[in-house]
């Protein structure tokens, strides 16, 4: 569903990926585990077009998107929750619902648009009763919520969310997954990014390990679960020399 | 490069200047008396240009009213000579040292401001002005004016006793021009002038090598003023009349215009700038009645396409350090500046007592807290790694220890002394020097310019000894230019050492970030995310840079994400995670350490 | 007239001027929401609509049809500043080209409106009310004419407020001004809209110029550079990007302002606001309302 080629990106003056290829089947939940400055944010970007390669391509449904502009692609099933929760905080919860659901539907789709986001105010309650309140006051996991209900209400067949449990309390972060895996049920292509792949690896089908802009390995949810075992994970981490 | 280096050589000639200077004393026997007016005019138009290039082009504070300090000059001078008969070389000082005053006190508010605040002020700075010339009619003729000024043109003006024409005047004006170009040149060309440039580039980074841009910024508004209160003594009696509609907005724009067109920060760019605005509107006459709209079109036009200005078009540099013809000094006088700053506390240079530590220090951020007490120790000549994943305090640890944060709770102590909360470029000054995950050189300073900045808080030369290359500014820039020699050895660079930085790629950048930050002679070096952005054998440079540091018995605080990078050169690493420190030992124990591997990479199941 | 009267009517003055102070802070607030950026041609803004609309007074045009004609000259003017001053050189690290490149657009709009109507002062029409009508309210006499400019001002400050809250592209501009990429990610153009924000701005540039020209009696080419750095002052006393900040800071200052002026000198008056200034940024450079910025190192 989504193929990746071979895309270099040098953001500003640093090499962020040097030469990265993916696949992502759809209907699975894939997830990138990389430390910090791995790259995993510039991927994401680099699908959703906040970030344009300077070499490769990207091909999304068979078609190449990678000099699409941001606009264009989340209008045409991709959505992205960008690291660091972010929000209109300024604004009121329902106001950012309105936000996200006006600028990417249609015409038509826009008569419905009170329809989904009661959808979103029935699936979690709480933020129906903060429907008023200034984003920027709900709790992290609230916010991240808030924002994955965003991300969909555009329909998207291809969710892209990065570091989703960072900062956020282990229970908090079993909540987000749990959702995360009801929406892999009703169809949803998802990409997640974790720095913790003991987090990601809960709920991935598949996995690929980046370090420093280079992927070094990929394989399903045994091949991580060997990684881990073997303590290979960690020297992806803490950079040692393997055979 | 040729030619970058024929026009330095050919402005560095003292023959060069004399022949220019006997060239242009030539003038009142070429030239008809409204020519001769005109080059008077280019004389004052340079002085005002060179004025705002020191303010704006160099210390970077935008000055949208500078015709206020021009009317001060003006005015000061005309009644001084006018009510109390005073001679010129009297009034035209006092006229600048008053306008050193107003310029002195303006830079405290003008200081605490910053970029369209500063210019909103200045603009209403140059309003005000006006108004004051306008009403207070007692002493400044109000609208109508001073007439009456002895003037040359008029016959009635006297030098040292003598009636002067207007050839003596433009003698006069062609001497104290030639004064204040040589006292700017080698103001500009010392390390206060550098430093000017740093603080517009970035205050912060300034701070971090010591530089206080509070006193750079009074220092520029002073002497710009100053400058400006000559011009405007001049002019006036130039022209006998003054009134206030020669103070307002559209002399503030010419003055604005004259510097921006020139090229802000050069030497030579002010001057072809004010040469430009003198004849050209008086040569083409049509030109005068669209002025104002010629003018605001090359301020719209001028930064998006000479944005460096005729200097930069016909790139016209001067290098910014002092040059000497013949090397004459040897090694050992050099060395006595490195041992000067040697640790004299017996206690302290021992290596069971820390050199810096921190206790219980705690930092919120409105609600969030970033820092949970903590408490660390660095001991002289180790490395400390500082690691933890994001979000877990590393940076704001540094920021605090460097002055840049202030805690909310907690100690910080250097060589036994409490340094909490301590100004950034005084804790810079102490020692403690530090780098930023961005490199913030000048980038249009040359490699070897942005290295002497590093020395900054090592000079020990007054502003006068620059300004007038008393012998004690000559022999300490000799001295640091020495040091920079070796350091570019050490660091690789030579082959850049002319170029100017923001040409070089990245990690040259970097690496001349850090190698500035040696030349400060840390007593403790602070390096945030040093590697970031570098190639392999960039990084080998960059670790051989930091073994240097460290044979000198100087620590190091190391904070990175490229683990072989810290790992090949710490001794003991602290590990932090969400404001707390979770481990404290050598790498390979932190490897093999459970909560780190945690931290990090979160826990397989729930419990 | 008693002093309480005389103080009174003082205060009253002061706020209508005021009003216009907060419209000229309001205009200001806009742009920097979404780009930081501040027109320093707005003066000049504010007087080449009311040149505009005066000249097609002049022609016998009827209000109705010479108001809408010199808003949309201005806005469009605005849609360039935007395209040639601002867009371009936002990305220099420096503030000085935009600074420099805006107060420039600003002085040419005024050095044309000298070339094609002259440097001397026009008389300018009274709007509805003349010059001489009063309301008596507790036997102060107001003028009427200051009373519709207080009105207009407050009526398109609140309707200014509503736009921003209520409707979506309100929304979607505080959303751009509040986080630009989330926004790009959430579908909104963001370069429409900050585009629109200038234009906006710049319509509210020429409402402050056709409130306070029927006022002034007379306007020349310099009266919009004048009263921007007072409209400034009301932004920064209130705080900077703040609206409840620039209705107090705009009608404060018109207050302090007449007050100085009929108890110390009218010509002091001008001479305070920089005071008031100097003071703030000193003091509290956020202003009143103002937002903190904690700077990222």
């Amino acid at each position: 569903m989504l193929k990746i080629n071979d895309i270099h990106v040098n953001y500003g003056p640093i090499n962020a990926l040097k030469g990265v290829s993916i696949d992502v089947q759809e209907k699975q939940i894939t997830a990138i585990i990389g430390a910090n400055g791995s790259g995993k944010s510039t991927l994401l970007n680099a699908i959703s077009g906040l970030i344009i390669p300077d070499h490769g391509e990207i091909f999304y449904n068979g078609t190449s998107i990678q000099t699409k502009p941001v606009e264009d692609r989340v209008k045409n099933g991709i959505a992205h929750v960008m690291e660091g929760r972010r929000l209109f905080k300024d604004q009121s919860v329902h106001d950012n619902l309105l936000l996200g659901f006006y600028f990417r539907s249609s015409k038509e789709n826009k008569k419905n648009m009170m329809k989904q986001i009661n959808e979103v105010y029935e699936r979690f309650p709480i933020l129906g009763e903060k429907k008023h309140q200034q984003a920027g006051t709900l709790s992290g996991g609230q916010q991240q919520l808030l924002i994955i209900s965003m991300a969909i209400l555009s329909k998207p067949q291809l969710l892209l969310l990065d570091e989703p449990s960072l900062g956020l309390a282990p229970i908090v972060v079993d909540q987000v997954y749990q959702y995360l895996n009801e929406l892999k049920e009703v169809g949803v292509t998802i990409i997640v990014s974790e720095q913790m792949a003991a987090l990601a690896m809960r709920i991935a089908d598949y996995g690929y390990l980046l370090e420093r802009g280079k992927i070094v390995g990929h394989g399903d949810v045994q091949y991580l679960q060997s990684m881990m075992d073997s303590d290979e994970m960690t020297s992806v981490y803490f950079g040692e020399a393997r055979a | 490069m040729t030619k970058l280096n024929s026009f330095k050589r050919l402005t560095d000639s003292s023959v060069t200047k004399f022949a220019l200077f006997l060239i242009f004393a030539f003038v009142p026997f070429v030239f008809a008396e409204n020519d001769v007016q005109l080059f008077i005019f280019w004389g004052i138009n340079i002085l005002l240009a060179q004025s705002i290039n020191l303010l704006s082009g160099f210390a970077g504070q935008i000055s949208l009213g500078h015709a206020a300090f021009y009317a001060i000059g003006a005015y000061t001078s005309a009644v001084l000579m006018t009510k109390f008969g005073l001679s010129l070389v009297v009034t035209v000082l006092l006229a600048a040292l008053l306008n050193a005053l107003v310029g002195y006190l303006l830079s405290f508010p003008a200081g605490r401001v910053k970029e369209f605040y500063l210019a909103m002020m200045t603009l209403g700075f140059g309003f005000i002005i006006q108004e004051v010339a306008k009403e207070w009619s007692s002493v400044t003729g109000g609208v109508m004016g001073l007439s009456g000024i002895p003037s040359p043109q008029l016959g009635t003006f006297t030098f040292l006793g003598i009636p002067t024409g207007l050839a003596y005047y433009y003698w006069i004006v062609l001497v104290i021009v030639a004064c204040f170009l040589w006292m700017f040149k080698n103001f500009v060309q010392s390390y206060l002038g550098r430093s000017f440039l740093a603080v517009h580039r970035s205050e912060l980074s300034a701070a971090s090598i010591g530089i206080s841009p509070k006193y750079i910024k009074q220092l520029a508004y002073t002497l710009s003023a100053l400058m400006a209160g000559v011009a405007g003594a001049l002019y006036a009696h130039l022209m006998g009349y003054i009134g206030s509609n020669s103070f307002g907005m559209m002399q503030s724009i010419e003055i604005l215009v004259m510097g921006i067109l020139g090229g802000f920060g050069t030497i030579i760019g002010p001057i072809l700038g004010a040469g430009f605005l003198t004849f050209i509107p008086n040569k083409l006459q049509f030109i005068q009645e669209y002025q104002l709209m010629i003018y605001a079109l090359l301020l719209v036009l001028s930064f998006l396409i000479i944005p460096q200005g005729f200097a930069g078009l016909f790139k016209l540099r001067t290098s910014l350090f002092k040059t000497f013809k013949s090397k004459q000094k040897s090694w050992e006088s050099s060395s006595s500046i490195v041992t000067k700053r040697e640790i004299s506390d017996i206690e302290v240079n021992s290596t069971d007592h820390p050199l810096l530590s921190t206790s219980g220090v705690i930092k919120d951020f409105s609600g969030l807290r970033a820092l949970n007490g903590i408490s660390i120790e660095l001991f002289r000549g180790e490395i400390l790694g500082l690691i933890g994943p994001n979000g877990s305090g590393k940076s704001t640890l540094v920021n605090l220890i460097s002055g840049i944060y202030s805690v909310t709770d907690g100690e910080i102590y250097f060589e036994n002394q409490k340094i909490t909360n301590e100004q950034s470029h005084l804790i810079a000054n102490r020692g403690i020097i530090r780098t930023f995950q961005d490199p913030h050189n000048v980038d249009n300073m040359t490699v070897r310019e942005n290295l002497l900045l590093g020395n900054h808080r090592l000079y020990r030369s007054g502003i006068l000894s620059c300004t007038f290359n008393l012998k004690r500014s000559l022999d300490e820039e000799q001295k640091m230019l020495e040091k920079i020699d070796r350091i570019l050895g050490l660091s690789e660079l030579t082959e850049y050492a002319d170029e100017q930085v923001g040409n070089l790629p990245y990690g040259i950048q970097r690496i001349v970030e850090v190698a500035r930050a040696i030349l400060a002679e840390p007593k403790i070096l602070l390096l945030d995310e040093p590697a970031a952005g570098l190639s392999e054998t960039e990084l080998k440079l960059l670790i051989r840079l930091v073994r240097f540091v460290k044979n000198k018995g100087v620590p190091v605080v190391l904070i990175d994400h490229h683990m072989e990078f810290v790992a090949s050169l710490v001794d003991r690493v602290v590990v932090l995670d969400s404001g707390g420190e979770i481990y404290s030992g050598d790498m390979r124990g932190m490897k093999q350490n459970k909560q780190v591997i945690e931290a990090y990479l979160g826990v397989a199941k729930h419990a | 007239m008693s002093s309480l009267q005389f103080a009174l009517e003082l205060i009253f003055t002061g706020l209508c001027v005021g009003a216009v102070y907060s419209l000229i802070a309001h205009g200001f607030n806009i742009t920097f929401w979404t780009t930081k950026v501040v027109n320093f041609g707005h003066g000049p803004f504010i007087m080449f609509c009311s040149m505009i609309v005066l000249s097609f007074l002049m022609k016998g045009l009827p209000w109705i049809v010479s108001i809408p004609i010199g808003f949309a000259i201005i806005v469009i003017i605005g849609l360039i500043l935007e395209r040639v001053s601002v867009r371009p050189l936002l990305k220099y690290p420096t503030s000085m080209g935009w600074i420099v490149s805006t107060l420039g657009v600003g002085l040419f709009l005024q050095a044309l409106a000298s070339k094609i109507w002259g440097a001397q002062a026009l008389a300018f029409p009274p709007f509805i009310f003349e010059a001489t009508d009063y309301v008596s309210i507790f036997g102060i006499r107001l003028s009427a004419q200051y009373l519709l400019v207080l009105v207009m001002a407050l009526v398109i400050m609140m309707l200014m407020e509503m736009v921003m809250n209520k409707t979506i592209w309100g929304k979607a501009m505080k959303a751009v001004a509040h986080d630009p990429n989330f926004a790009r990610v959430m579908g909104i153009k963001s370069k429409i809209v900050i585009t629109l924000s200038f234009m906006i701005s710049a319509f509210l540039a020429g409402v402050a110029g056709i409130l306070i020209a029927p006022i002034y009696g007379t306007i020349t080419p310099e009266f919009g550079m004048n009263i921007m750095v007072l409209g400034f002052v009301a932004a920064v006393l209130g705080g900077i990007g703040s609206s409840k900040g620039a209705l107090f800071g705009g009608l404060l200052l018109g207050v302090i302002e007449k007050l100085v002026g009929g108890y110390i000198s009218t010509s002091a008056e001008h001479g305070v606001a920089f005071l008031i200034l100097i003071i703030i940024l000193a003091l509290k450079p956020d202003g009143f309302f103002g937002v903190k910025v904690v700077q990222k190192v």
